[in-house]
């Protein structure tokens, strides 16, 4: 194969990492947003969105696509009512110390993934996808499925961005995330907001684990990367900067899929990992933060 | 009628409020004065539930305010206008002012009459509000409490910083505001803006009132000013 149709490939396959990244970093840069929750539990709840995907499309009946519908619609209410019951039990009770939450989702961690360990078992196991269609290029075929979680990332994403910037609920959570104290004073139930933001972030990662299974297969230990990677790109992005989070999720998706086609994947965790040393030392707020005031 | 009774609060371990007492009638404005530390802003504070009360008693025409969870207050018709103004700072001043609305949900019959009290904030809808000048922002935070319709409105030192013709337009507003029998309650530093719209002048002295005098029969010169907060 040529360079541009091999080139072509690469930046495909790091257009689905992009857009399965972005839906997950957008769920927990909202949460830090927000409610300045460092949730390190995150990609648990992607997890849990994998796991319960193979529970449903195991149970329901029919051709594949009805499970799965049913999957892209159950697990993240599922997910996100598990984070909300997180939130209300723990995190609302420790007043949302920046360092007491660290630590209880750390251990929310461990117990999510301890408990999927109990009852789905250690092995990894696929989830078969919606539709099997192979779109022909001149050069490759390529699944037409994976372009299919690219569309609906990009539809997800647009939805939270017009729930932000053109709803009631978007204006009240972005009244909290300025200044809670003075939300409270015009009528804002700020814990039931937190309880929502934080269901949110937890659905949205559910949402992208439940589009990459078909893909990568539902495993009790698959929270790792999708962690890791957020982190990275909500800090490259800016703490609380969803434009920044957007950018920084494409820019790290396509690298990856660039650099893993061409030279291999280790080397490209390694220079994202070294672009966030590189952006916390020269441009500590991130590329598109405001700097504290 | 708001009432505050032997309220005591603070934060944490720190008592800030020791059984303070004051009452605000409708249609009167209360001025409240005292040195810094007195405890005016934790008054305010305790007032909207930001700070919790450990004894005493606010009402609200009768039914009990304190107690209640701090996003239920500004339900019951309490307007706040918080000191260094906190505005939601990256919203326009459309949204800040959609926040008010939606406190008690009035619609666009109130935004209009709030609007009509601040024309220069109909030209700036769109204009995200922290690049407001100090007095336009001042104006947006009363409007965005009065967008509530109060029947009490706290003021927590609106005329700090702010020029002539701003302070002017301030007491205006409260003028206005006392005719439409208002229950307001004012914290400020300075004794002219107190003795222009004061009907009682209420001094906090180490978290309680230690004194309530008439503003009707004050002067510059009344030793009250000088012995509750030495000017």
């Amino acid at each position: 194969m040529d360079f541009g149709p091999f080139l072509l490939l690469a930046l495909m396959e790091g257009l689905v990492t992009a857009a399965v990244l972005a839906l997950t970093a957008v769920g927990l840069a909202l949460v830090f947003g927000v409610m300045r929750v460092v949730n390190v539990a995150h990609g648990e709840f992607f997890m849990l969105g994998a796991v319960a995907a193979w529970f449903v499309t195991t149970w329901i009946p029919g051709p594949p696509a009805v499970g799965f519908i049913a999957a892209l619609v159950l697990c993240p209410l599922l997910v996100a009512s598990v984070a909300a019951l997180a939130d209300t039990l723990v995190l609302k009770r420790l007043n949302y110390d920046p360092d007491a939450t660290i630590v209880a989702t750390i251990g929310l961690l461990y117990i999510l993934q301890q408990a999927a360990l109990s009852l789905y078992g250690p092995d990894a196991r696929p989830v078969e996808a919606p539709f099997t269609l192979r779109v022909q290029f001149p050069w490759f075929g390529y699944s037409g499925y994976k372009l299919a979680v690219i569309v609906a990332a990009a539809l997800l994403l647009a939805g939270v961005w017009l729930l932000l910037a053109r709803t009631k609920i978007g204006l009240v959570m972005r009244a909290t995330q300025i200044d809670r104290e003075t939300a409270r004073a015009f009528g804002i139930n700020v814990d039931r907001v937190y309880a929502g933001v934080f269901a949110l972030g937890a659905g949205l990662a559910a949402v992208a684990a439940v589009l990459i299974v078909p893909i990568q297969q539902a495993h009790y230990l698959m929270g790792h990367d999708p962690l890791l990677l957020s982190f990275i790109v909500v800090i490259i992005g800016g703490l609380g900067s969803l434009r920044g989070t957007l950018v920084a999720a494409l820019l790290i998706g396509l690298s990856d899929g660039v650099i893993s086609v061409f030279f291999s994947p280790t080397l490209a965790k390694i220079l994202a990992t070294l672009f966030v040393a590189l952006v916390l030392v020269f441009r500590p707020q991130g590329l598109m933060g405001r700097r504290a005031a | 009628m708001l009432q505050v009774r032997e309220l005591e609060a603070g934060y944490g371990a720190v008592t800030v409020l020791r059984g303070l007492t004051l009452q605000a009638a409708p249609g009167e404005v209360l001025c409240v004065m005292g040195r810094n530390g007195a405890g005016k802003s934790t008054l305010m504070k305790a007032i909207m539930g930001l700070v919790p009360a450990n004894a005493g008693e606010i009402t609200l025409d009768g039914s009990r305010v304190s107690g209640l969870p701090a996003h239920e207050v500004p339900r019951l018709g309490i307007g706040y206008v918080p000191q260094g103004r906190r505005l939601f700072g990256d919203l326009t001043v459309a949204e800040n002012i959609e926040i008010g609305l939606m406190t008690r949900r009035h619609g666009a019959a109130t935004r209009e009459r709030v609007l009509d009290l601040f024309p220069r904030l109909r030209e700036r809808m769109g204009q995200v509000s922290r690049t407001l000048s100090g007095g336009e922002q001042q104006m947006l935070a009363i409007a965005r409490a009065l967008c509530i319709e109060p029947k009490v409105l706290l003021l927590d030192e609106p005329t700090e910083g702010l020029q002539p013709s701003m302070i002017a337009l301030i007491r205006e507003t409260v003028v206005a505001l006392k005719a439409t029998g208002v229950a307001t309650v004012l914290v400020e530093q300075r004794v002219d803006a107190v003795l222009s719209v004061a009907d009682r002048v209420a001094f906090v002295d180490h978290g309680r009132v230690a004194e309530v005098v008439p503003a009707a029969g004050m002067t510059h010169n009344s030793p009250e000013f000088l012995k509750y907060v030495g000017i």
